[in-house]
């Protein structure tokens, strides 16, 4: 609270509280009075309510003046944490503060639909675990690739971790996580499964001590009160509860050492070191306590922590759609910290020490814009705090976390809208002073051509590169070296459009993967110097006359189903393709199902340019169905492997591949199949 | 059992006010009572709630003797507001809003109003506490009154003591 404020308010009380006396007082004499006169047998003088009315009134209007103002944090003085001034966010303090700051926004700002339908999560949530960070044994020269993660040294999680000597897989729609041992030959053995029970699996972080299991457990709840009726008819109602859930398994015993349920559900997390950072959403729409409540499993311990009112910020004319809750946990001593802020989280991008979190949201009270509200939060995985730092907000909207970066003290983002469409890039640094995130620089114009939406983006250091789209597709690339001052310098334009950019090398050289004009998966190569793309690899180059094809790859999603790694020339991913024959015999028309693994390597010294991109060894899994495509792949070398083995991994099978080996496209000689007990 | 021996003339006004009490026998039987009196046979348990009734009775029926320029005076005690003065001269307020002026001192008519709920609330101010409305307690310890009438008197800080011995919040100091 402000000086103003404390004299104000210790003014106000001090004179309600004369005046609460002298209203005690005055009760006290004419009861007295009254006494009197009853003692001598005489009707007291009749004295009306109105007049206690107003004898009270001024008592009763002071109060309500110092509770009004205590209530509203008139006075409240802004925080000043780390010599940075709080002038947007706000302490919710209380929970009645917090319960009337809900009810207002949510009265004032946001769309019907907003509040009973937010933001979905992002769809790339599901992948997102920090990789375990690569590394070698000393005795047989164990390499492998990890995964493909937005930032160096920023784990994400992903349903495949690897450290060289074990890969541990979690298939979809599948409560258990396999463990396989690979033996210094690369050869794989099934250790064990991990069954994981009601615990759906999200994803998953690899460390040298502890396997981390990040999902949702669930539970059917039947419904009660008035949906009674309904459990008579056929079948008894019920709905599912999900809480998001972390489980930690110890990599010697595979027993589970620690367990931490929250009461939402999770954005995204990071490793970084061995603190696991995660983003969850706490709903705000319950009648109850409105922290977020943590329930840890430790051993036989078992304790429920919530995050204190003093933690929960919101900002002022933002809507509230949620609680979004920052947690560090620091992975062996279990330690936590936890910030929390009244509004709402689509993506998030973290590097070693910061961590970014936005929202699309329109406003709906000023100028009905899209916009992107972006919260910055320091991170110290040390210590495994957080720690907000300020907010902004840009015109626009983004898709994923690859649209944002942070390099060097600026925050740069790559933002959307859609009526009308326009593309912009904004460069953005946190005030010293203040809890603000300033625009620094911008392009707001010349970015995509009539009508053209962001595909997608990717940074390297002072550069930037922007896919946009509606008919072809031009790759712009975007200098930051001035931060102030951001320049196109070139783009190049084919047709298709890529949906994830690899930066390959040092030589302006990228790699783009996406779809062609006809929709399926394809691969460029591109020089950044040149205004069209060195070689183009679609995946079904050419269709027989008596059948038609269709790919599609989880990686134009999710850039973690892509194995990547440009200094062992490796980029490789699932692809999944449908043929569908047609025939003129007694059979009729069928398809087929084809679950594939692309591994390209590419060569920029070629001097044929169409010879860039290499003809890729293909894995085949056995045509079964949808849900049991190759989902991942991963790369482990040995000493008696130097080139590595690729293993490849279905809900039903593990396919390796050593790359030693000639490859034979009409007969490719796989180095190890194992097919997984499915029943 | 006791007999309180009343005057008949007091009748009508002690059954208005004996109302609530039913075991009560009212006499006027020769044999027992004089003439022009009435007996009033009551139970000892209801001594303390006739008594001030009685005295009620007494003191509304009390007429005091004033001195003023045109000669001595009589009235009801109970007809009296306040009494003030002005240097010398003394003004008696009446209920039915007349004034007279008074010669004689204000300590003299303290003493003889003292019996009849007066108390003296100024240096110049004796007041009729059974004419009192409203009691206003001030931030400077002083007491505002507000009597029947809408007349607003002043219980001045060195007063308020003997304001309070005479509503019973406190014992008179001997």
């Amino acid at each position: 609270m402000t000086t103003t404020g404390i004299i104000i308010i210790s003014v106000l009380s001090i004179l309600t509280f004369i005046l609460l006396i002298k209203l005690g007082r005055d009760v006290f004499w004419n009861l007295r009075l009254r006494t009197h006169y009853k003692n001598n047998a005489m009707k007291p003088p009749k004295v009306s309510f109105m007049f206690w009315i107003k004898r009270s009134y001024g008592v009763t209007m002071s109060a309500l003046f110092v509770f009004a103002l205590v209530i509203s944090n008139t006075f409240q003085a802004p925080f000043v944490i780390n010599d940075r001034t709080y002038v947007n966010a706000m302490s919710v303090g209380s929970e009645s503060n917090l319960k009337s700051i809900i009810d207002s926004q949510q009265q004032g700002t946001g769309s019907l639909w907003d509040r009973l339908f937010p933001t979905q999560f992002d769809v790339t949530n599901d992948a997102m675990v920090p990789g375990a960070p690569e590394s070698s044994t000393e005795e047989d020269n164990r390499d492998f690739i990890g995964t493909n993660v937005q930032v160096d040294g920023v784990d994400e999680a992903d349903i495949l971790k690897t450290d060289g000597t074990q890969i541990f897989f979690a298939a979809r729609y599948f409560n258990y996580v396999r463990v396989l041992d690979i033996d210094s030959n690369g050869l794989a053995t099934l250790n064990r499964e991990i069954a994981l029970d009601e615990f759906s699996v999200d994803g998953l972080y690899l460390t040298d001590a502890y396997l981390v299991v990040v999902g949702y457990t669930y539970e059917y709840t039947p419904y009660k009160g008035e949906l009674d009726m309904m459990a008579d008819v056929w079948i008894e109602p019920f709905y599912m509860n999900y809480t998001g859930t972390i489980r930690v398994y110890d990599r010697t015993t595979y027993e589970e050492v620690y367990e931490m349920k929250t009461d939402g559900s999770f954005h995204n997390h990071r490793l970084i070191d061995h603190t696991l950072f995660f983003v969850s959403n706490h709903s705000i729409y319950d009648d109850g306590d409105l922290r977020p409540t943590y329930h840890i499993t430790q051993g036989d311990d078992v304790v429920t922590d919530q995050v204190d009112y003093e933690d929960i910020y919101y900002f002022p004319n933002m809507p509230i759609q949620g609680m979004t809750v920052v947690t560090g946990l620091k992975l062996g001593t279990f330690e936590k910290t936890s910030e929390a802020f009244l509004g709402y989280a689509d993506y998030i991008y973290a590097n070693n020490n910061q961590l970014f979190t936005a929202f699309n949201y329109y406003d709906y009270v000023n100028d009905y814009k899209q916009y992107v509200h972006i919260v910055q939060y320091d991170l110290d995985s040390e210590t495994a705090t957080v720690s907000y730092v300020g907010q902004g907000r840009v015109d626009g909207g983004i898709q994923s976390q690859y649209w944002m970066d942070s390099y060097d003290g600026h925050f740069r983002i790559v933002t959307t809208t859609w009526n009308p469409i326009k593309n912009q890039l904004f460069v953005l640094r946190a005030s010293e002073t203040e809890d603000q995130l300033e625009i620094v620089g911008s392009i707001t114009e010349g970015l995509g051509k009539p009508n053209e939406t962001v595909k997608s983006v990717r940074y390297n250091e002072d550069l930037a590169y922007v896919v946009t789209f509606v008919n072809m597709d031009p790759l712009y690339t975007i200098s930051l070296a001035n931060p102030e001052n951001p320049m196109i310098i070139s783009f190049i334009e084919e047709p298709g459009f890529s949906t994830y950019l690899h930066v390959w090398g040092q030589d302006n050289h990228l790699i783009g993967f996406g779809v062609d004009e006809f929709n399926n998966v394809k691969i460029s190569a591109y020089d950044t110097n040149f205004d069209e793309p060195l070689d183009t690899y679609q995946m079904v180059k050419e269709d027989q006359a008596n059948r038609t094809s269709y790919s599609y790859s989880e990686a134009l999603w999710n850039p973690k189903a892509i194995l990547v790694d440009a200094e062992k020339n490796i980029f490789a991913f699932p692809v999944n393709a449908y043929r569908y024959f047609i025939t003129a015999n007694e059979y009729g028309n069928y398809y087929e199902y084809i679950s594939s693994y692309y591994i390209f390597s590419f060569d920029f010294s070629k001097e044929n340019p169409e010879d860039i991109i290499g003809e890729p060894i293909i894995i085949n899994h056995d045509p079964l169905d949808y849900y049991s495509g190759i989902e991942r792949g991963t790369w482990i070398s040995t000493s008696t492997k130097p080139l590595g083995i690729i293993y490849t991994f279905s809900f039903s099978q593990m396919i390796s591949y050593d790359l030693s080996v000639s490859y034979n496209p009409l007969n490719p000689t796989y180095y190890q199949k194992i097919d997984f007990q499915t029943e | 059992m006791s007999k309180i021996v009343w005057h008949k003339d007091d009748l009508t006004s002690l059954k208005d006010k004996l109302k609530d009490i039913a075991d009560i026998v009212i006499t006027d039987d020769p044999s027992e009572v004089p003439h022009e009196m009435v007996g009033l046979v009551i139970d000892d348990k209801h001594i303390p709630k006739i008594k001030p009734i009685l005295e009620r009775i007494v003191l509304e029926k009390s007429r005091i003797m004033v001195q003023t320029k045109d000669g001595f005076m009589q009235t009801y005690a109970k007809d009296i507001m306040y009494l003030e003065a002005f240097g010398d001269d003394i003004y008696m307020h009446l209920e039915d809003e007349s004034s007279q002026l008074i010669k004689q001192p204000l300590y003299q008519l303290e003493t003889l109003l003292g019996p009849y709920h007066f108390v003296r609330i100024g240096k110049s101010f004796i007041l009729n506490i059974m004419k009192i409305k409203f009691i206003r307690s001030g931030l400077n310890a002083k007491l505002d009154l507000e009597l029947i009438d809408g007349t607003r008197l002043e219980v001045t800080r060195s007063f308020v003591k003997p304001f309070k011995v005479a509503l019973g919040l406190q014992k008179k100091e001997d």
